[in-house]
């Protein structure tokens, strides 16, 4: 477990990593602020930069990023009412109370700590938690794995919010994209329409550029001049810290806010969107004066903003174990860890400590650095969203693009980019879920070579599936998970009538 | 209201086009390489039937729509950015399309180096009306910014285009 912290340490002790640690972090930060923005976007727009890259300096990068994106969508969440990410819907109910009660610099102070400790406990739990799992590695054979993929795929399309249909509709799509190509079974090209480029398959890069790069710069079109027009509290530094020392006398709230962050995580699929809100609604429930919520109870801010940093190591437990994203950001990062060349599964922790090690830090450091300058400049730095967002479109587009053609130097891989685009576009503005088809995308050839391995292991037997205790298991979780839109309305309904 | 069914009819049929297209190219593939994506592909055809008529009947729609965690009143409180009217947005939506459209095109033609400072200038002068002059500023900065990365930074030689001997393999 502890292979790997030298080297990881050794770079981060280089200028080079603290200024690329540093880029990531302020970039993750100012996507934040910007509502539609977030760290996905500003991911896959780094990838082509990023390729030829040593390994351990892109993840400070990729982990700058993803440690600061939160904290910076809580900021306009508080301060102008829109979440800057989807995870910080919640934040919206009372940090923006807060401020309209002249308190926003207690509610970013609230948010900044409620961030870093979710996130510090987090990552020590996935630490102690990963050394555990390790031992068990083991017991994943192909058919746990093929079942793991498929909770994961049941997860996001149910467990976020949208139209079941059209989201095992968007998983199915993203599963038969990844299939173009040439076949991992058998060398057959597949869907490739005698085209040498479609060959070799989709590139990732070109994927997640297009349907969120592009998609994006369409989004931005449709958008008014300004994202806010409404008047930015300056926030003042001692206030802030003052609000930021107040989340330690909510022990039980964080504690469980991270808990409940780290159980969301880890499930595949599903991330700080979910956790945050699922937080909240707890957080209110449990509370002896719930009607205080939604109306500047300090709690609603600590429950969401910690929940929603705490997903982000449950999501990377998940993937460093199994190779399965728990979430959006860490699909992403499973295609990053494949342009770089390592293999994400079971075998990934055995080889590459240092890579995981890299990332913890960057997610320590990140938090650390977004946290001081969230208290000491949340107020003015807000003021970003008065820029016009059509200013956004060109260096966006240019820069989706000329990433787009650095992966393989093909011209035409920025025209398959602007399909994606289109078609990542009307997948959100339609209600067809993008994080499935992405997560389909990047699961869909470990899923069909665990299949094939599996049926191949049991003598062409599907029955492998259902006899193995651990694939029984998570095959029950997928059911289970496909049938809650239909049992909790049900549990809902006779709650109220027994009431 | 009309209009945005319209367009959701319409997109849940292209998806429902793209599914079945799959489905039908699977179906000429030998077992081994059809048996996944027919796994896959069978419910998405299902699915993807199902949401094209629930466009037409939305109670169809309304049952399979998942709300596991709902916050009653307080799911309205969040605001996204605000979007402007649908007739202003369509108009955008194209305009942008297009122009991302036109640099594709403009990119395969003439190269990055000529596409770039044309695409951007034509967008912020005749879309989002800036001056001549901020216009020129701005083009040449994020040209400058691409030069100075990959043909410098990065030693990557840019796309010069079709039409200055550059070979398309397709």
């Amino acid at each position: 477990m502890l292979d790997g912290i030298g080297a990881a340490a050794a770079m981060l002790a280089q200028p080079l990593a603290i200024l690329y640690l540093l880029l990531g972090t302020v970039f993750g930060w100012a996507l934040g602020v910007l509502p539609g923005l977030g760290s996905i976007q500003g991911m896959v727009l780094v990838i082509p930069f990023t390729y030829g890259m040593n390994p351990l300096l892109a993840m400070y990068l990729y982990a700058g990023m993803m440690g600061s994106t939160f904290l910076g969508g809580a900021v306009t969440s508080i301060l102008i009412r829109i979440p800057g990410t989807g995870g910080n819907i919640a934040t919206v109910f009372d940090g923006y109370a807060m401020a309209k009660q002249g308190q926003a610099a207690r509610a970013i102070g609230l948010a900044t700590s409620a961030s870093f400790l979710g996130t510090i406990l987090c990552l020590a739990l996935m630490v102690i938690l990963l050394a555990i799992v390790m031992r068990f590695l083991m017991a994943f054979g192909p058919p746990e794995m093929f079942m793991f993929v498929l909770w994961g795929l049941t997860s996001c399309v149910v467990i976020s919010r949208g139209n079941i249909a059209k989201g095992l509709v968007s998983a199915c799509l993203g599963l038969a994209f990844s299939f173009i190509g040439y076949s991992n079974v058998s060398g057959t090209a597949r869907y490739t329409m005698g085209s040498t480029i479609l060959s070799g398959g989709i590139d990732i890069a070109v994927f997640f550029i297009g349907i969120f790069g592009i998609a994006e710069v369409l989004n931005l079109a449709t958008k008014r001049a300004t994202i806010s027009d409404a008047k930015i509290t300056v926030t003042r530094f001692r206030d802030a810290i003052a609000g930021a020392a107040e989340t330690f006398r909510h022990k039980a709230c964080c504690l469980r806010s991270a808990g409940i962050g780290m159980v969301v995580g880890i499930i595949p699929g599903i991330g700080g969107a979910v956790a945050n809100l699922l937080a909240y609604l707890v957080a209110q429930q449990s509370s002896p004066k719930p009607e205080t919520f939604g109306k500047g109870n300090p709690e609603g801010v600590i429950a969401a903003e910690t929940a929603n940093n705490a997903s982000q190591p449950g999501a990377l437990l998940t993937t460093f174990a199994f190779g399965v994203p728990g979430s959006l950001e860490t699909a992403v990062l499973i295609g990053i860890f494949m342009l770089h060349g390592f293999q994400p599964g079971p075998m990934f922790l055995k080889d590459n400590m240092a890579i995981v090690w890299a990332i913890i830090f960057g997610f320590v450091f990140s938090n650390i650095i977004s946290g001081i300058g969230t208290l000491a400049l949340a107020g003015r730095m807000a003021n970003i969203t008065r820029i016009n967002v059509g200013l956004l479109i060109p260096p966006v587009a240019v820069i989706s693009f000329m990433g787009v053609y650095a992966m393989r130097g093909q011209i035409l891989d920025i025209f398959a980019a602007f399909i994606f685009g289109l078609l990542g576009y009307g997948m959100e503005k339609y209600g067809f879920s993008r994080v499935a088809i992405c997560i389909g995308f990047v699961m869909g050839s470990l899923a069909e070579t665990s299949f094939h391995a599996s049926v191949m292991m049991a003598w062409g037997s599907w029955l492998i599936f259902f006899t193995r205790p651990i694939s029984l298991v998570l095959f029950f979780l997928s059911v289970l998970t496909l049938s809650l839109p239909f049992l909790i309305p049900l549990l809902r309904r006779r709650l109220r009538s027994s009431r | 209201m009309r209009r945005y069914r319209k367009g959701s009819f319409l997109f849940s049929l292209l998806m429902l086009v793209l599914v079945v297209a799959f489905f039908l190219t699977s179906l000429s593939y030998d077992q081994k390489d059809r048996l996944v994506p027919l796994v896959v592909l069978t419910p998405a055809v299902a699915m993807a039937a199902f949401a094209v008529a629930g466009e037409l009947f939305p109670v169809l729609l309304r049952r399979s729509n998942t709300n596991v965690i709902s916050l009653g009143q307080n799911d309205e409180q969040a605001e996204s950015p605000a979007e402007v009217s649908d007739q202003v947005s369509r108009r955008r939506l194209f305009i942008v399309g297009g122009w991302l459209l036109g640099f594709c095109f403009l990119s395969l033609l003439v190269g990055f180096s000529i596409a770039i400072p044309v695409a951007v200038f034509l967008i912020l002068k005749c879309f989002l009306g800036y001056g001549w002059l901020k216009s020129l500023i701005i083009a040449a900065v994020i040209w400058g910014f691409i030069y100075g990365m990959f043909e410098i930074t990065l030693k990557y030689k840019l796309f010069r285009g079709m039409l200055f001997g550059e070979i398309i393999v397709f």
